[in-house]
């Protein structure tokens, strides 16, 4: 029997995954609509809470079967936080900088994950236990993480509980509507005209371009360790998990670049030069060899950092009253690596781990494809917004009254002003 | 006409209220034209009358939490945020507290349904926007700090549980998605 089978059992196991796959398409995505950004927020750091507390009785227990279903709860909750947190960041604040905010943001996330590697080594795996020793005598390892994880549950509830009275903008499909409508007739665009659901065809190329993104990153990093040791073979596993923590490194490194270079750039145009560049990388270190070919797939993590943010927010743009629809479904495909994983596991049991970077490398050509679509048809549309300085749907704002649209304002005045008339008769 | 409308916190007696206020009605407008014109303090009724409204009417167009107002000089916000989809009949609470917007509502139904109780998104400044997305980054740190450690865990895992590698390969590609 092939590993690749085992492992396609192992994938089948992994609750967290499918939680992302369910999570967004159903609940997640209907509690952001309903009730908004806050609860969404407040409902994933609960469940993402619940998750982190079950682990403790899994590791009490030592049961593989008892993390797995906690790593299913968590990830129920992450994903939930994920639907609603990067489309926020997304849509908060003026619409020029959306890809810039999003970069930044994710750029704080694998820096937190690369921390928490170094942390986490330094902490955990120094007392890594003989591989000979008895599965009872080696509870006191796990305890540390029972603690640590005991402290990350108590902050993600405090988190959740101060998410309550923090000051969340909101912002409904309806009012998304209607200012990419007020935005049209601004630039003088007479073409407007609302899409249903169905014709919205730029959201499932780029849903599908996310798909195999993600899929081919994930199958990349998954199988980052043995493809190093198969190039070169002088190096032992730990050896190349360090190298995979540098990857890693210079991803978070190459999300904080790109989101200075896209005060520059315009972010479709540093989408179709970032993929280009992955599948350069990618095709070069199939042939490469040694350390030339390492080399490669850590300027592939580089040149990859900013993809998927930027990928995200560009299929936003323009969604309208979909746009929170849209966002869910964008998340949901994160789930990939189900799909993706298994095929590269099965190709590099056929023919090496090395070729079966083929895998990684269509998928990746997929999603270029959909840069290149953005940029050869859909450029019009993605520039309107960058061509602006201001929030949408607001023409000009004064210093002093910055928190009031003018044409309210002057309503306001009117009202008041109506009212004292009316009063005085 | 009686006086009991008016929110006679200035101390001065109905009476001098009464005439005053029916010879000034164009200073309202002009008022919320400019903070610096509405001092708080009561030297005459006009000072004391205008200010009321000022607030009201800021209370109404923006019943957003305090923190988001850059702006020292505004008079305080209510607190507590307001539930995103319930707006409208709060909304009108507070309206009744003016004398002037209440008696416009009679007139001028549609306005009910004009801004919303919460802030709109898209339309923060980016520096408005700046401390929403703080608080929001450090749920992406979270999420971030979790899956880095869910991984080294589950190294753990399989060297504490004699996993076979490629059951433990699966949580791993569980934690990237």
């Amino acid at each position: 029997m092939g590993e690749w089978l085992l492992l396609l059992l192992a994938v089948l196991d992994a609750d967290k995954s499918r939680a992302y796959a369910v999570g967004p398409l159903t609940y997640a995505g209907w509690i952001v609509r309903r009730f908004g950004y806050r609860w969404s927020f407040i409902t994933g750091l609960c469940i993402f809470g619940i998750g982190t507390l079950l682990f403790w009785p899994s590791a009490k227990f030592s049961s593989f079967g008892g993390f797995c279903g906690s790593s299913f709860v968590v990830g129920s909750g992450l994903s939930t936080l994920e639907a609603s947190a990067i489309p926020f960041v997304a849509i908060c604040g003026p619409p020029k900088y959306s890809e810039i905010r999003l970069n930044l943001a994710q750029a704080f996330q694998s820096t937190a994950a690369v921390a928490a590697l170094v942390l986490a080594s330094y902490i955990i795996l120094d007392d890594t236990p003989p591989k000979d020793a008895p599965l009872g005598g080696q509870t006191s390892s796990l305890d540390t993480i029972q603690w640590l994880y005991l402290g990350i549950a108590t902050f993600i509830f405090l988190l959740a509980f101060g998410l309550y009275f923090a000051p969340i903008p909101e912002i409904t499909d309806e009012d998304l509507q209607e200012q990419t409508h007020q935005t049209a007739e601004e630039h003088g665009d007479n073409t407007y005209e609302d899409q249903p659901l169905g014709k919205q065809y730029k959201l499932f190329f780029g849903v599908f371009a996310s798909f195999c993104f993600t899929g081919s990153q994930v199958s990349v990093a998954t199988f980052f360790i043995n493809y190093a040791v198969e190039v070169n073979p002088a190096l032992s596993d730990k050896d190349a998990a360090h190298r995979l923590a540098v990857a890693q490194a210079v991803f978070a490194a190459g999300r904080f670049a790109a989101s200075v270079i896209l005060i520059k750039v315009k972010a479709r145009h540093l989408l179709l030069g970032s993929v280009t560049l992955v599948v350069a990388f990618l095709g070069t270190a199939i042939g490469a060899e040694g350390d030339a070919g390492i080399a490669m797939i850590i300027l592939e993590f580089c040149a990859k950092s900013c993809v998927f943010p930027t990928m995200f927010t560009l299929t936003l743009r323009g969604l309208r009253r979909h746009t929170k629809r849209g966002a869910s479904w964008l998340v949901a495909s994160i789930a990939s690596g189900i799909v993706f994983a298994p095929a590269m596991g099965a190709a590099a049991d056929a023919m090496g781990t090395q070729k079966a970077l083929v895998v990684p490398l269509v998928a990746m050509a997929a999603a270029a494809s959909y840069s290149l679509y953005l940029n050869l048809f859909k450029s019009k549309e993605l520039d309107e917004d960058w061509a602006s300085d201001e929030p949408a749907g607001q023409s000009e704002s004064s210093d002093d009254m910055e928190m009031v649209p003018k044409a309210q304002r002057t309503e306001e005045q009117e009202l008041i002003q109506e009212g004292f008339e009316k009063f005085c008769k | 006409m009686t006086s009991q409308h008016f929110d006679s916190g200035c101390g001065r007696d109905e009476h001098d209220y009464q005439i005053d206020s029916l010879s000034i009605s164009a200073k309202p407008s002009q008022c919320a034209q400019d903070d610096k014109a509405c001092p708080n303090s009561c030297e005459s009724y006009l000072v004391c009358f205008v200010p009321n409204v000022q607030r009201n009417y800021q209370e109404i167009t923006r019943p957003v939490p305090s923190i988001f107002v850059m702006n020292t000089k505004r008079p305080p916000k209510p607190k507590k945020p307001s539930n995103p989809d319930k707006g409208g009949a709060s909304y009108i609470d507070r309206r009744q507290s003016s004398v002037y917007a209440n008696v416009a509502l009679a007139h001028r139904r549609k306005s009910d349904a004009q801004p919303g109780s919460y802030r709109n998104a898209a339309q923060l400044t980016g520096r408005e926007s700046l401390l929403p997305l703080a608080i929001v980054i450090t749920l992406f740190v979270l999420w971030g700090f979790t899956s880095g450690l869910g991984e080294v865990l589950n190294k753990k895992f399989q060297s504490v549980l004699h996993l076979s590698k490629a059951r433990s390969t699966g949580l791993q590609v569980a934690f990237y998605g």
